[in-house]
């Protein structure tokens, strides 16, 4: 039986690849029934408990087919906005129209919206079919649809020989495919999905987020993905919107989130950055030149830097930033410090430098490069940072 | 394998062996009563006989028993009514609310039973509490009769066998995530058809073990008739009591008992065969 069970897993690791073009083109044909390119919009949407509010005038507008991610930390509203789209709560303000339909207030089930929840919550008690053709069931869908439909969802989530099994008896990926395929056999014109990787093993979570990012192409629906991961997010998502303390800090692409962040919350929630308080003084075209207190003055190259004088916070990825023993070349920044950390992390190593005024920067090092250029670093040894002058990015205080 | 058998036994040993001295030897001390003959003495003579058993078959105490299935099945019926809503909202509620209504379930036990019993005698009596607000108040002018009647019978097995349907069906629904509720919704289902459908089953196994809790005690009591009912709400429980204290005819009472414990094991594993609850799964379905 145990055989039988971790083989049916592995099996299964290769899903959506299974050819779903029936279902396909039957879903594509039925979305573009209605041809406007907006699904949703949340209007000035708030939600208040008490006097404690969790999201805050959120403006937002999502197009159809869009895998589009609210990211933040815990406790930033962004399952908020999700319940309130799938109508487990009701907001205190504002509106959500669905495809030019306010549907603000509607009960979750007169919403042609479906969600697959963080921890499943599939029914204990029915099995895999049970499950997925639940919905299908209560709408009163005749019994040779239903079998139609559930059969197409279930391969095409790949859970071929898993029919008849309890929800108990399968793993952790499998309930998580349940889940999805109970969602989208009802062909809702959004697909909520609360966190639906992080209660997977981190393997796992890498294979089903691929899938997820597949099947939704061959799906076309809209899906909005709410997570705390921003490596998910990075890699899934069409939009992001990064969320704190109930507002959307930046809606944007994924390189646009993390190259051009537009805030220092949001510089500091993706990814690493080292932050440099520091001082604009004088603008040229496309270019910037910084005083950063006690350390020195770097040039910024780029386009749309302000032209007035004023306080910055100047952003630089650890991985822009190079070691080295040689003096820098014209197109580069420099600063001096001393390497007071080293982590050896397989591909990479980061070190943490002193620089002259006692700040820490973190750099991250590909182990491959180093080892070509021959470059080797010891604790305590005295180093040259460089960066190209177009790397960095100005947050205005 | 063999070792933890063996722990197995030594674990098992000493309920084993309590259930065999108070429990088993006893069964059949009664087993060979009922087959036993009685003498005037009241005493029991080890002579096989059958009459006993030919003496429960009189259609008075056919009656009595199937009039004590009738009562324990209303009994039944009615405190689940009133136990499902309770603990729905119990296991629903916030973890403050739940612990002070368990401990309002659990408070009563920590007072002896027949004294519980004479406090509703209080409450339900002709000069009671509740008859002499209601004529203070001038609703009623001559005061109910809710006692020594098939009415306070009720009262009494409904207020004794609350926490015992309560809590088992509470400990279903307490394991059952909320989400799964949202999840139902989400799918397109009413209030209603999710409650059918995802909260009922849910609750199933507390629920059979709740009227099995019910239902077998109730058949069997003989205090709240006594206290509580009227001359003819007479149960199978008061006539074995009666053979066996006063009448002293201990082989008939023993027959009535394994009549009654007869009876009582058909209906139990016909219940447990069809309401299952490992598989309770396919009772309510689609």
């Amino acid at each position: 039986m145990h055989v039988h069970f971790s083989k049916g897993e592995a099996g299964n690791l290769n899903l959506f690849r299974i050819n779903t073009d029936s279902l396909l083109s039957f879903i594509n044909q039925f979305l573009m029934f209605n041809s406007s390119a907006l699904m949703l919009v949340l209007k000035n949407l708030s939600k208040s408990y008490g006097s404690v509010a969790a999201v805050k005038d959120i403006n937002l507008t999502i197009s159809r087919g869009e895998f589009f991610c609210l990211l933040g930390p815990s406790g930033c509203g962004k399952t908020t906005i999700l319940r309130m789209i799938a109508g487990f709560e009701m907001p205190t303000g504002g509106e959500i129209i669905l495809e030019g339909k306010s549907i603000s207030h509607d009960p979750p089930n007169k919403r042609n919206v479906n969600t697959v929840f963080q921890n499943y919550a599939l029914f204990p008690n029915y099995n895999v079919i049970d499950n997925i053709s639940y919905g299908l069931k209560i709408k009163k869908t005749p019994q040779r649809e239903i079998d139609e439909r559930v059969s197409e969802v279930i391969r095409l989530v790949g859970l071929e020989g898993f029919e008849k099994r309890l929800p108990s008896r399968l793993s952790g990926g499998q309930q998580q495919r349940v889940a999805l395929a109970r969602a989208l056999v009802n062909r809702p014109q959004i697909l909520l999905l609360d966190e639906p990787l992080s209660a997977l093993d981190k393997k796992i979570s890498e294979q089903t987020r691929n899938e997820l990012a597949e099947l939704q192409k061959k799906v076309g629906i809209t899906f909005i993905f709410v997570t705390h991961n921003q490596t998910e997010a990075l890699a899934l998502a069409n939009r992001i919107a990064v969320m704190k303390e109930g507002r959307i800090e930046q809606c944007d692409e994924p390189r646009m989130i993390y190259e051009k962040p537009v805030s220092r919350f949001v510089a500091d929630f993706i990814g690493s950055m080292n932050f440099f308080e520091g001082m604009l003084l004088e603008t040229q075209v496309n270019s910037g030149k910084i005083e950063l207190p006690g350390l020195g003055i770097v040039y910024l190259n780029q386009e749309g830097i302000r032209t007035e004088k004023s306080k910055v916070t100047y952003c630089l990825r650890p991985e822009r930033i190079k070691l080295s023993l040689i003096p820098e070349a014209p197109y580069e920044n420099a600063l001096q410090g001393i390497i007071r950390q080293k982590d050896y992390l397989g591909e990479l190593t980061k070190f943490v430098v002193e620089l002259n005024n006692g700040l820490m920067v973190n750099v991250i090092a590909q182990n491959y490069m180093l080892q070509q250029s021959n470059e080797f670093f010891d604790l305590n040894e005295k180093v040259n940072l460089k960066w190209s002058k177009t790397s960095g990015e100005l947050i205005y205080v | 394998m063999f070792k933890k058998i063996k722990e197995q036994y030594i674990l098992m040993a000493p309920p084993g062996l309590w259930l065999l001295i108070f429990f088993i030897v006893p069964l059949i001390i009664v087993l060979g009563y009922s087959f036993s003959k009685g003498n005037a003495m009241g005493g029991v003579e080890p002579v096989f006989t059958l009459r006993n058993y030919w003496d429960v078959f009189d259609e008075m105490y056919l009656f009595i028993i199937l009039r004590s299935f009738w009562y324990a099945f209303i009994t039944t019926v009615l405190t689940l009514a009133i136990a499902f809503p309770m603990a729905y909202y119990m296991a629903f509620a916030s973890e403050k609310m739940k612990m002070i209504i368990m401990l309002m379930i659990i408070l009563p036990f920590w007072t002896n039973f027949l004294i519980r019993m004479y406090a509703i005698m209080t409450l339900l009596g002709k000069s009671g509490l509740i008859n002499t607000a209601l004529m203070g108040t001038g609703i009623i002018s001559e005061p109910l009769l809710m006692m020594n009647n098939t009415f306070g019978m009720y009262v009494g097995f409904i207020y004794w066998n609350l926490p015992f349907m309560v809590l088992p069906i509470f400990s279903s629904l307490d394991r059952m995530d909320l989400s799964q509720l949202e999840a139902s919704m989400d799918l397109g289902a009413t209030k209603n058809q999710t409650f059918l459908r995802i909260t009922l089953p849910y609750a199933l196994p507390g629920l059979v073990a709740g009227i099995i809790f019910t239902f077998i005690p109730t058949l069997g009591n003989f205090v709240i008739p006594e206290f509580l009912g009227g001359t003819d709400n007479i149960m199978i429980g008061n006539v074995i009591t009666t053979q066996y204290l006063k009448a002293r005819n201990w082989p008939f009472g023993s027959s009535l008992s394994m009549v009654l414990m007869f009876v009582v094991m058909v209906f139990i594993s016909l219940y447990i065969r069809y309401f299952d609850p490992s598989k309770n799964k396919n009772l309510v379905n689609f």
